[in-house]
């Protein structure tokens, strides 16, 4: 696309070009690590189980009140590959929906960490020896020095268990991490010649913490929020493992081990199952967040 | 073929990439004799790193060497050696020196330990070797404090103690010499060495240099792209275009009479005390993805001819010791062929 | 102050504290900068020359001392608290063209940012068509737009520097080592350009560098600073026609040449030695004598005063005590 009323012809349509060559040379690096790939189609497959869970799971009603007592406590079988939990609803079914509670999770909760963190850390970064970076980094030493799935249980003890207060505690715990290592990284690259021509050049504060330094962060910001989804998802379940997150009979992962728990080790598979869909899910994310490290990586050649 | 201490010979490298192979060297040649100083001319990215990463062997991997290319030291295939015998070379016959001696130097270890553990390392071939006892640490520093002597480093006991961050640039690259001084007395390679230094220093640096060489019948290896280095310290030069070299002559006789384009080029753009200063050679060097079918010059050059862009030109002896790539100097211009293939 | 002079620095200081004590970077320095000439500070690391660029431009701001641009205006004070017009005024082009243009942008938006800083272009085609005209002044071609920093040669990089510092427009542009990372050839491309744009542009340039031959051909004026003070200052030609100052009798000795006429031109008597202490520790006396062979009892005791030997060039050193 050429605009018309131009001399000299630019090159627009080169923009799309340099668009699909980043992305080309991004896939490069990533698939270097066949296990990357392997956590990405993972991922991509739970998402889409996720997403269309009322048509993937054999039987949708078992993710909410359905009591079926003739079908209790089955073992895997052909019918249902899970097998059934003490109310007769099908362990497949629930952990599909699982996973769609777990995988809100992390999106809501990293949406929520991400920005906020990340603002307050460019802040504090920037604004070094004065009283903004005083006040934001004594409180987030605070916050960083409590483990982050106690503060999240206490948080929760205090409120009404549900998944929401859930995700709210979960980050109330975890935006100080963000935080912290973005102020590292800003400190650092204040002082980046591109920086003070920036500033020399009369940029304000807004465009030289979002447009010149946020775009040189991306890379510690993604590499922690791939390994972070792994850990949500575990906060998450152990939170629901101990009765103050997503309250039965919505199917959560945590909640579904907790409950098999006490029919271990005769009905092995009703907490089995769940555990293994956590496992599998963290183990996902990790494979993709050691892809994304090697986006970032300097080559070589 | 014991009479040259190294000898490059049809060294052809490509780097493989996410969109091609990127073919760097193309039949590269070069000798060094013994007691010899050599200097390599190149601009960046002209392969001369790449050149010295090959014979110490520490190519990256996508690294694809061509299976006719060798590089000898004293007689032996240093590209057909096992890692033993590259650990071997590396810690008695070849040394190398970097750019930036901050780099090379490692922030938490004092510069004592770090020449003490090459000490030890050094030593243990000649323990494996001839059944000496193991050394004991005050002797080992009292060789350290030896090196750092000759290196002349002022209070070479307080230096001992130091971390490089607590030394000056001038100091840590004395270190970083005395470091490639105890593992090595045969050959040293320095890349581009007074870069990140200060005028006065690296003009004691280069007599320091020159003064070890002299002591100890060394040949160094000397890359720069400034001139002025390259005429002081070497005795012959070779200067590097895009991955092959394309004129070599003893010293003197390339800075008075230079023929290459690229070499007269050079010489005139770099600025004169005098005053005077050259127009610089437009263009850039050319992609190794997809680089020019024959001359890589061909684009840049303002002296070219057809033939240039249809045929690598072959290196051309002008006298005994001067060569140059470049069909300027063909057969009927009065040069003399001796080496078609490339 | 003379009605050409465009800037006047007169007893700068620039001192920095850190916990060992007090870096004196720049340690009381005065000269002055007329309108259309190039005025060269040369100097090893830990001369304070990049300083006193960085104070010019008002990345720091001065300890001590007076600057006066134009008349009128203070460049003491960090850039922050300057007028409008003054910021556009003064532009900086800095020594390593890797880390002066910010990799996540492409150069249209390195070029743009300026522009939309100071509120010049109409609208975004307007902008565009002003970062064209720049781009084509410093032979880089149209399809450079939308190239990313790693994807440019360091010579390229310099030049979209250097484009960047012009866009504004500016009348006072101080060049920090603006070729030092730069191969021979490039080198000369840049430094040609640079020149050429003064005369058509009107320019007044502040030159830092440490490369000898380099100052030569750029500068008119030249002086040479050494731990944080002016050790000698002359215009381009006495300077090497003449060194006064042992140390610059060092420097210039030091050069590696290519050429014997430039050979005769280094002095013989005298030989580089010793280093640049630190500016930590600035020694009573005049801050060269540890490595000065000229050295004597007073240059211990006492700081030497600025002598003008010969019309325009003048030196501190007891060497030439009137």
């Amino acid at each position: 696309m050429l605009r018309k009323n131009k001399k000299i012809d630019i090159p627009e349509a080169r923009k799309k070009t340099r668009r699909r060559e980043n992305i080309k040379r991004m896939w490069h690096s990533f698939s270097r690590n066949k296990i990357s790939v392997i956590g990405l189609v993972g991922v991509f497959l739970i998402v889409f189980m996720a997403i269309f869970a009322n048509y993937v799971a054999p039987s949708p009603e078992s993710a909410g009140l359905y009591i079926n007592f003739g079908e209790a406590n089955r073992p895997p079988s052909l019918t249902h590959i899970f097998g059934t939990d003490e109310m007769g609803r099908d362990i497949l079914s629930r952990v599909i929906f699982g996973y769609r509670a777990s995988l809100l999770l992390v999106v809501i909760v990293l949406s929520i960490v991400v920005p906020i963190g990340v603002t307050l850390g460019l802040l504090a970064g920037y604004f070094r020896d004065t009283y903004i970076e005083t006040i934001i980094m004594r409180i987030t030493d605070v916050f960083v020095s409590i483990p982050p799935l106690l503060l999240a249980l206490v948080i929760c003890s205090l409120l009404t268990p549900n998944l929401q207060n859930a995700m709210l505690a979960i980050s109330v715990a975890w935006w100080s991490w963000y935080c912290r290592i973005i102020y590292n990284v800003t400190t650092s690259l204040k002082g980046e010649t591109y920086v003070w021509s920036a500033e020399v050049s009369g940029a304000s504060y807004s465009h030289i913490l979002f447009k010149e330094i946020l775009p040189n962060c991306l890379s510690p910001i993604l590499t922690k929020a791939s390994l972070d989804a792994g850990l949500i998802i575990l906060t998450g379940a152990s939170i629901s493992f101990v009765g103050l997150g997503a309250q039965p009979p919505t199917a959560e992962l945590g909640g579904m081990v907790s409950s098999g728990c006490k029919l271990l080790p005769e009905q092995w598979w009703i907490s089995m199952a769940p555990s293994l869909a956590i496992v599998l899910l963290i183990m996902c994310f990790n494979f993709i967040g050691d892809g994304i490290v090697s986006i970032y990586e300097k080559g070589r050649g | 073929m014991s009479e040259l201490l190294l000898e490059v010979k049809d060294l052809n490298l490509g780097y493989k990439v996410y969109n091609g192979i990127a073919k760097v060297l193309t039949g590269l040649n070069i000798k060094v004799g013994y007691s010899e100083k050599i200097g390599i001319v190149g601009e960046t990215g002209c392969g001369k790193t790449t050149a010295m990463r090959s014979i110490m062997r520490t190519l990256a991997n996508n690294a694809l060497v061509a299976p006719e290319s060798k590089i000898f030291f004293q007689g032996k295939d240093i590209l057909k050696m096992n890692n033993s015998e590259v650990q071997d070379l590396r810690r008695e016959n070849i040394s190398m020196v970097f750019e930036d001696p901050t780099a090379s130097l490692n922030p938490v270890f004092t510069v004592g330990t770090q020449l003490s553990d090459i000490v030890k390392g050094v030593k243990q071939l000649k323990i494996k070797n001839q059944g000496e006892k193991k050394l004991k640490k005050e002797s080992i520093k009292k060789q350290v404090v030896k090196i750092f002597k000759s290196v002349y480093l002022p209070d070479p006991e307080r230096i001992y103690q130091s971390f490089p961050v607590q030394l000056s640039g001038g100091m840590r690259q004395r270190v970083c010499i005395a470091m490639a001084l105890i593992s090595s007395k045969e050959l040293l390679i320095f890349d581009e060495p007074g870069t990140s230094l200060d005028v006065t220093i690296k003009d004691q640096i280069f007599k320091l240099i020159k003064s070890i060489i002299e002591k100890g019948n060394a040949s160094i290896i000397l890359i720069s792209h400034d001139l002025g280095d390259i005429k002081h310290m070497s005795d012959r030069v070779y200067i590097m275009y895009a991955g092959s070299i394309i004129e070599e002559a003893e010293t003197r006789e390339l800075f008075n009479k230079p023929l290459h384009p690229y070499t007269e080029g050079l010489l005139l753009a770099t600025p004169k005390l005098t005053g005077g200063i050259g127009q610089g050679i437009f263009g850039n060097i050319p992609s190794y993805l997809d680089p020019p079918k024959g001359c890589r010059f061909y684009p840049r050059c303002k002296d070219r001819m057809p033939i240039c862009a249809e045929k690598v030109p072959p290196m051309i002896n002008i006298n005994n010791s001067h060569r140059v790539a470049c069909f300027l100097f063909n057969k009927d211009k009065g040069g003399v062929t001796i080496n078609e293939n490339r | 102050m003379k009605t050409d002079d465009i800037l006047t620095v007169d007893s700068l200081k620039k001192h920095f504290i850190i916990p060992q004590g007090t870096v004196k970077a720049v340690n009381g320095i005065s000269f002055s900068v007329k309108k259309g000439e190039t005025l060269g500070i040369v100097g090893e690391s830990g001369s304070g020359k990049s300083t006193v660029a960085y104070v010019l431009a008002g990345i720091y701001n001065a300890t001590e001392g007076k600057i006066i641009y134009k008349g009128k205006h203070d460049l003491t004070k960090s850039f922050k608290k300057r007028p409008i017009e003054l910021k556009r005024d003064i532009q900086i082009v800095f020594q390593d063209p890797g880390s002066s243009l910010n990799p996540a942008f492409t150069v249209k938006n390195i070029l743009e940012n300026p522009l939309k800083f100071h509120k010049i272009g109409k609208d975004s085609n307007d902008r565009e068509d002003k970062i064209i005209e720049w781009l084509k002044t410093v032979e880089l071609s149209v399809d450079y737009i939308y190239k990313y920093p790693w994807e440019m040669g360091g010579g390229e990089k310099q030049m979209v520097a250097i484009a960047r510092s012009l866009l504004l427009e500016p009348s006072l542009i101080l060049l920090d080592e603006p070729t030092s990372a730069l191969d021979v050839s490039v080198q000369a491309k840049v430094i040609n350009k640079i020149i050429n744009l003064q005369k058509e542009l009107n320019l007044t340039y502040i030159f830092i560098t440490h490369d000898l031959s380099l100052m030569r051909n750029v500068a008119s004026r030249i002086i040479i600073m050494y731990l944080g003070t002016i050790l000698e200052a002359a215009k381009s030609s006495d300077f090497f026609d003449n060194p006064l100052h042992p140390y610059t009798r060092m420097l210039i000795s030091s050069v590696m040449v290519i050429t014997d006429e430039e050979e005769k031109l280094k002095p013989k008597d005298v030989t580089s030695i010793g280093e640049i202490p630190s500016s930590l520790n600035i020694p009573k006396g005049c801050p060269f004598y540890e490595r000065c062979s000229k050295r004597m009892e007073i240059c211990l005791r006492e700081d030497p005063s600025f002598v003008e030997v010969t019309k325009g060039h003048i030196v501190r050193c007891h060497l030439f005590r009137e």
